[in-house]
C-alpha cells in the first residue's frame, strides 16, 4: 500500500494525463505553464516528495535539450520555439521525476497491470528492472578483466574487443534468461498470474480528476473549434 | 518404499555429449544425500533431469505418484530445485513477490500464500525481508531467500546445486544449520566435502555420467578412495 492509500496506478494515470497535456499543449501560454507547475507541486506535496529532489532529478533532460538546441534551434535561429520545446520537455521531466520519487517501480508495475497493461509487458519491465544492475556489473567486471590484460592497441582492435564483450554479454544474458525461465517453470509458472485486488478511495479519484482538469485546460485551446 | 527412485537415467545433450549414462539410485523420505563429482560429471544434469527441466530417458518414480510427467504441477510442487546462482532463482522485484511466486502458481488462497511466505522466510532466518528488493540483497541473503522460494512450495524433496558456493565461512555455517533443520529429503550437489559431512547421511559419487559410489557418508573419511575419484 502506498502513502496516503493512493494506489500507484492512480498516480501513474494522473502523471500520464498531465504529461499528455503538457506535451500536446499547442501554445503554452504563461497561465497554463503556471497550471502545470501548480499540478506538479500539488502532487509532490500530497505524496511528500521534496520539490528540490524533483527539480534536481528533472535535470536528466539537459543532454536532450542540448541536442534540441543544436539541431533544432541554432540552424533556424528560432529561439522562441526553442524555449517552447524546452519548457514542454521540462514539464514532462518534472512529472516523471515526481512519479518516480513518489512511487516504487515495483508498485507502479503492479498498478499498470491493474490498469490493463498486458502481463507480458509488465513482466518484461520488471525483469529489466531486476536484472539491469546485474548486467551493468557484469559488463564492468568484463571491462576490468580486459583492462588488466590490455595495453592499448590500434583503433580497430578496440572495436573487435568491444564486439566480443557485447557478444559475450548477450550470450550470458540469453543463458541466464533460460535458467530464469526454468526456475519459473519449476515453481509452477504457466503464464498466468494472480492480480491483487485493490479498492480505490476518494483521494485516488481526486488525483486523477485533477490531472484530467489540467488536460481539459490544455484542450480548451485546440479542441473547442471542433466542439463548438 | 523410497521417496524417489531413479532407474537407468540417460541424458544426451543436443550437441551429442552423453551426460548421464544410466544412473540409478534411491532416496528415502527425509534422507539427505550428498552428490559428489568432478566438474562435468553430470551432477547438474542429474538434478535438472529429476526436477523435470531436462527430459531424460529412463525411469523416475516419486512415492505416491503414478506416471510422473515431466512438467506436471505435482512434480513441481513435490520436487524443489535450488539453482546454484541465486540470481537465476530470484527474478521478481521484491522478496515477498518472489517467495509467493510458487504458492500463487499453485493456486493457493492469499492468506495461505502469506502464511507460506512467512514460514519459508523464517525457516531460512530471513524474517522481515518481505519488502526488500531482491537485487539489493547481499549474496548470502540471496542464497537464503532462494532456498525460501522453494521451501514455500512445501516440497518433499529438495535438490540443491552447490548451496555453499561463494558463501563466507559464517554464512556457510548458517546455511548448513538451515539444511540440517529442514525436514525434507535432499540431494545436495557440491564440491564442499565438509558441508556434505555435516549435513548428509549418504553420499553418491558421479563419474562421467555414472554412479561409482553409493555409500554412507563415513566413506568420505577414506582418503585413498577420495584420491581414486580425484575428489581430494
Amino acid at each position: 500500500m502506498s502513502e496516503k492509500g493512493v494506489q500507484p496506478e492512480s498516480k501513474g494515470l494522473a502523471i500520464f494525463l498531465y504529461t499528455l497535456a503538457a506535451v500536446l499543449d499547442p501554445s503554452l501560454p504563461l497561465w497554463r505553464f503556471a497550471i502545470y507547475l501548480v499540478f506538479v507541486t500539488g502532487f509532490c506535496v500530497l505524496f511528500g516528495v521534496p520539490l528540490g529532489r524533483v527539480a534536481r532529478r528533472s535535470l536528466f533532460l539537459l543532454p536532450f535539450l542540448g541536442l534540441i538546441i543544436i539541431f533544432g534551434v541554432l540552424p533556424s535561429g528560432d529561439y522562441a520555439r526553442g524555449m517552447f520545446l524546452a519548457a514542454k520537455g521540462w514539464l514532462a521531466a518534472l512529472g516523471l521525476a515526481a512519479l518516480g520519487l513518489s512511487t516504487e517501480f515495483a508498485q507502479l508495475l503492479k498498478g499498470l497491470h491493474r490498469l490493463g497493461l498486458p502481463r507480458v509487458l509488465t513482466m518484461l519491465l520488471s525483469f529489466m528492472y531486476r536484472y539491469l544492475d546485474l548486467l551493468i556489473s557484469e559488463a564492468k567486471r568484463m571491462e576490468i578483466a580486459r583492462n588488466q590484460r590490455y595495453f592499448g592497441g590500434n583503433y580497430l582492435s578496440q572495436f573487435r574487443i568491444l564486439g566480443n564483450i557485447i557478444g559475450n554479454l548477450f550470450l550470458r544474458t540469453y543463458e541466464r534468461g533460460e535458467r530464469v525461465y526454468q526456475a519459473m517453470v519449476l515453481r509452477g509458472y504457466t503464464g498466468q498470474m494472480q492480480v491483487e485486488k485493490v479498492s480505490y478511495h476518494l483521494l485516488d479519484y481526486l488525483v486523477v480528476s485533477g490531472a484530467l482538469l489540467v488536460l481539459l485546460a490544455t484542450g480548451v485551446d485546440f479542441l473547442c473549434p471542433f466542439w463548438l | 518404499m523410497p521417496l524417489l527412485a531413479v532407474n537407468q537415467l540417460k541424458y544426451r545433450y543436443p550437441d551429442g555429449r552423453e551426460a548421464l549414462k544410466g544412473v540409478s539410485f534411491q532416496i528415502n523420505a527425509g534422507e539427505k544425500v550428498g552428490l559428489l563429482g568432478l566438474n562435468g560429471a553430470g551432477k547438474s544434469t542429474l538434478l535438472l533431469s529429476i526436477a523435470g527441466v531436462l527430459k531424460a530417458e529412463g525411469e523416475i518414480t516419486l512415492a505416491g505418484v503414478e506416471n510422473l510427467k515431466a512438467r506436471s504441477k505435482l512434480r513441481k510442487q513435490r520436487i524443489g530445485l535450488v539453482f546454484q546462482d541465486p540470481n537465476d532463482q530470484l527474478f521478481m522485484t521484491t522478496v515477498y513477490e518472489d517467495v509467493a511466486f510458487g504458492p500463487e502458481n499453485l493456486g493457493l488462497s492469499r492468506p495461505e500464500v502469506e502464511k507460506r511466505v512467512q514460514v519459508a522466510l523464517a525457516a531460512v532466518g530471513a524474517e522481515g525481508f518481505e519488502d526488500r528488493l531482491t537485487h539489493h540483497l547481499s549474496f548470502g541473503e540471496k542464497k537464503r531467500v532462494a532456498l525460501a522460494t522453494v521451501l514455500a512450495m512445501q516440497p518433499d524433496l529438495l535438490l540443491l546445486d552447490e548451496p555453499s558456493s561463494n558463501l563466507d565461512p559464517k554464512r556457510r555455517r548458517e546455511f548448513i544449520e538451515i539444511i540440517n533443520q529442514a525436514k525434507q529429503a535432499m540431494l545436495i550437489a557440491s564440491h564442499d566435502l565438509e558441508l556434505i559431512k555435516a549435513t548428509c547421511s549418504r553420499v553418491i559419487i558421479l563419474e562421467a555420467g555414472k554412479v561409482v559410489v553409493d555409500e554412507p557418508v563415513a566413506i568420505l573419511e577414506n582418503e585413498a578412495l577420495l584420491r581414486r575419484h580425484e575428489l581430494y
